[in-house]
């Protein structure tokens, strides 16, 4: 039985504070339907509430309680709380779905005000014995989103051997509980390997709801996708996974160059060369690229427009400037590392020539860890000047030499720690 | 059961008096069709024709049911007692509005259960459902419990969804773009190589979209935007809420038992002649509840929520809908900026 308002204003002195986190989120679509009763007298709202009559419209009933809690719950916390007691029915009773409805949005409301009663009241709706009710699924779901699992058998019978969609959201947050997360993963890979890769947009949508479940095997999904597939197609997968999967993408763009027989698009593999710096691009600036697009150009035909723009990147590009977090320590390091991948990819000659320029660094490394970056700088500087100096002097005769890859990446490279040590 | 106290109803729903049946008679001269399942049984002694039903297939919907609206834009409808109504979306984008800062909301899409609250000059408010008419037809195929069976007309299912400036703009200034066809604009904004660079860093941002950036920390610099691309995105959204809302309410859950459930029919013992059905202020509410519930829920089927932060999981469906818009945005912003030196 229902209190009447006047009890309720008469007890609510003894009402103990009610916590404030909600079990559940708003629904943002309740909103809206609160909107409904917009302009209605909260006396008429409570009437709808109070007395509980089969010949109101059923809707009614969630409305004026949605039109209370989004405008007037400064004044009618105590009203919900204490009213929102909807008698549970059996399945058999005339009317039990309206019912529902109102035990469905009694137990939604408290829930949003932290009142733990909410779960045993959505616990009675979860046990109906029966199927048919929707309340049932809504109830589930809510349960679910306040970290109760205890419907599994039910939610995997509905949402696999019933096809009831509706249970999608159970389903998907049923993999928060270690007991099922295997297996709602598991059903999710086979959802999304029957997905056709030309519906590029379902197959990322699934992808990205693996991935928040396990972001690797996400990214699996669509690292098949990309190997599987041609033309636009691929390019649509590698464009996404530049997105999550950042340290493959210098493999997929290599892949996607010797692969796509379309020059329009096997072009669009390759990094723009208005943007070689961008954050976006600088695993294209590594020594490794830069070779294999040397390469690319002895045998693209010259005529294409990946050609043109391999040209244009091999002439224009930088080695990628170092970030801030990286420490000069580190960048010597880096240094010395690039002279032997320079010397490996021979576009610096002679072994004594390279062991000469590592030793200048060693002894740079040295006074920086002595704390003399002075005399540091003054190894940095002598070092870019040599190799400066042996690029420029191309038509020396002795085994030294360094290509113009060779010296972008020592200068540049030297440069940039010399821009971080003080001048004399 | 208890007797009701007075409910002031919205005006619209309203439990009309007897007396008000008469209103009812200019459904004809209003141009409502009658297209109910049936063919027509005349002689009888109803105003209306009765309609015997001839086919029971289930009602469906289609996108031809849905409406997109933006912000101040009219909407008509016809009310319950046939007369022509106006009103206005007015400023839409401020349901649940954001207050602070945190994170910037750029547009909005959702179910307008009542349109004309947001106008900033006083309107009648449109109350979904309010011009649904239901037409009735009688199911003679048991001769001894003869029922009304109905069908319901002008279905129509309003959908915001747009582009939403105010609250991002107050929290940053924002450049527009837009769909990058105002060359003013470029000229405006783009001087020089860096700011090139500027301009294209924020539409790879947007390319990618705001749900895996956030996901990767990765914000956005300098404060632009192309509202075109924004725009996309939130048609994703009502092109999702209107297809789960269609696959739902043609579902075997869905409008089909408008048809097949005894809560919706109504014997002939009842209600004698189809008007007073059609008119029974409890039957339109029963049958309207039921309508609701279903849009409710089918517009719930077009999100999924992330069991971690609870957020709808479409929005990055929505961002890659949105990345064709940014790609042909780019392409015309690398044609101006050729053209005009500042890239080769």
């Amino acid at each position: 039985m229902k209190r009447t308002y006047l009890i309720i204003l008469l007890i609510i002195s003894v009402v103990p504070s009610y916590p404030q986190s909600s079990f559940w989120p708003e629904n943002e679509t309740d909103k809206s339907w609160a909107d409904y009763f917009l302009g209605i007298s909260t006396d008429s709202l409570e009437k709808i509430i109070l007395e509980d009559q089969l010949d109101t419209p059923p809707s009614y009933y969630k409305f004026s309680v949605l039109n209370l809690f989004y405008y007037h719950l400064d004044t009618h916390r105590e009203f919900l709380i204490y009213n929102l007691n909807s008698e549970f029915v059996e399945p058999s009773v005339l009317h039990a779905d309206y019912q529902y409805s109102k035990i469905l949005i009694d137990n939604y409301i408290k829930g949003l005000l932290g009142d733990q009663l909410a779960l045993i009241g959505l616990d009675s709706l979860a046990k109906i014995n029966s199927d048919e009710y929707r309340q049932k699924d809504e109830a589930i779901f809510l349960l679910a989103q306040a970290g109760r699992f205890d419907y599994w058998d039910y939610v995997k019978d509905q949402y696999i051997n019933k096809q009831n969609y509706g249970m999608w959201n159970t389903f998907y947050f049923y993999s928060q509980d270690p007991r099922f997360r295997n297996e709602v993963l598991e059903r999710l890979i086979q959802e999304a390997e029957s997905i056709s890769s030309e519906e590029v947009l379902k197959v990322l949508s699934k992808a990205n709801i693996v991935m928040t479940i396990d972001k690797s095997i996400g990214i699996e999904i669509l690292k098949n996708r990309f190997y599987s597939t041609t033309g636009n197609l691929r390019l649509e997968y590698f464009r996404d996974l530049k997105t999550v999967d950042r340290d493959g993408t210098l493999e997929r763009s290599i892949y996607g160059i010797l692969n796509e027989p379309i020059d329009s698009i096997r072009k669009e593999y390759l990094p723009d060369p208005n943007r070689i710096h961008s954050y976006y691009f600088s695993e294209y600036l590594k020594p490794e690229f830069i070779n294999f697009l040397l390469e690319q150009a002895n045998t693209l035909d010259h005529s294409s427009v990946t050609y043109m723009l391999v040209s244009r990147y091999l002439h224009e590009y930088t080695p990628a400037i170092p970030d801030s977090i990286t420490t000069t320590n580190d960048l010597l390091n880096n240094l010395y590392n690039y002279v032997d991948s320079v010397f490996n990819y021979t576009w610096l000659g002679d072994l004594n020539f390279s062991n000469e320029l590592k030793n200048i660094l060693t002894t740079a490394k040295t006074n920086l860890q002595n704390g003399d970056s002075l005399a540091c700088r003054v190894q940095v500087q002598t070092f870019q000047d040599l190799v400066d100096n042996v690029y420029k002097d191309s038509l020396n005769t002795d085994a030294r030499f360094v290509t113009i890859e060779g010296w972008k990446f020592l200068y540049w490279n030297a440069q940039y720690i010399l821009d971080r040590l003080p001048k004399p | 059961m208890r007797i009701a106290g007075k409910i002031n109803y919205p005006i619209q729903q309203q439990k009309p008096l007897k007396e008000n049946t008469a209103a009812y008679c200019f459904i004809g001269e209003i141009d409502l069709p009658k297209t109910g399942d049936g063919i027509l049984v005349v002689g009888d002694e109803c105003d209306e024709e009765i309609v015997v039903c001839n086919s029971f297939d289930p009602q469906t919907i289609n996108t031809n049911n849905f409406e997109l609206l933006r912000e101040n834009v009219s909407w008509q409808w016809i009310d319950k007692q046939g007369n022509p109504q106006t009103t206005n979306s007015g400023s839409a984008c401020k349901l649940q509005e954001w207050f602070n800062c945190d994170s910037t909301r750029n547009g909005v899409t959702y179910l307008m259960s009542t349109i004309g609250n947001f106008s900033t000059t006083p309107q009648t408010i449109y109350r979904i459902l309010d011009d649904t008419k239901i037409n009735v037809c009688l199911d003679t195929r048991d001769s001894n419990n003869k029922k009304w069976i109905p069908h319901i007309e002008n279905i129509r299912i309003p959908i915001f969804s747009a582009f939403c400036p105010e609250q991002a703009d107050r929290c940053g200034i924002y450049k527009d773009f837009f769909d990058a066809t105002d060359t003013a604009i470029f000229a405006n904004f783009i001087k020089n190589k860096n700011d090139y660079d500027d301009v294209i860093d924020a539409l790879d941002w947007w390319w990618e979209g705001p749900y895996r950036n956030a996901k990767n920390n990765v914000y956005l610099k300098n404060n632009i935007r192309f509202s075109e691309g924004i725009i996309t995105h939130e048609y994703q959204h009502f092109l999702y809420y209107r297809d789960s809302t269609i696959s739902y309410m043609n579902s075997s859950n869905g409008l089909v038992s408008l048809k097949t459930n005894l809560e919706f029919q109504r014997t002939i013992t009842q209600f004698k002649c189809p008007e007073d059905v059609e008119k029974d202020p409890f039957y339109i509410s029963v049958i309207n509840s039921k309508i609701w519930q279903l849009i409710h829920e089918g517009v719930k089927r077009g999100r999924t929520i992330d069991p971690i932060t609870k957020k709808d999981n479409t929005e990055f469906d929505c961002d890659v809908a949105a990345r064709k818009t940014y790609d042909d945005i780019k392409k015309r912003i690398n044609v101006w900026a050729k053209n005009n030196g500042i890239i080769q």
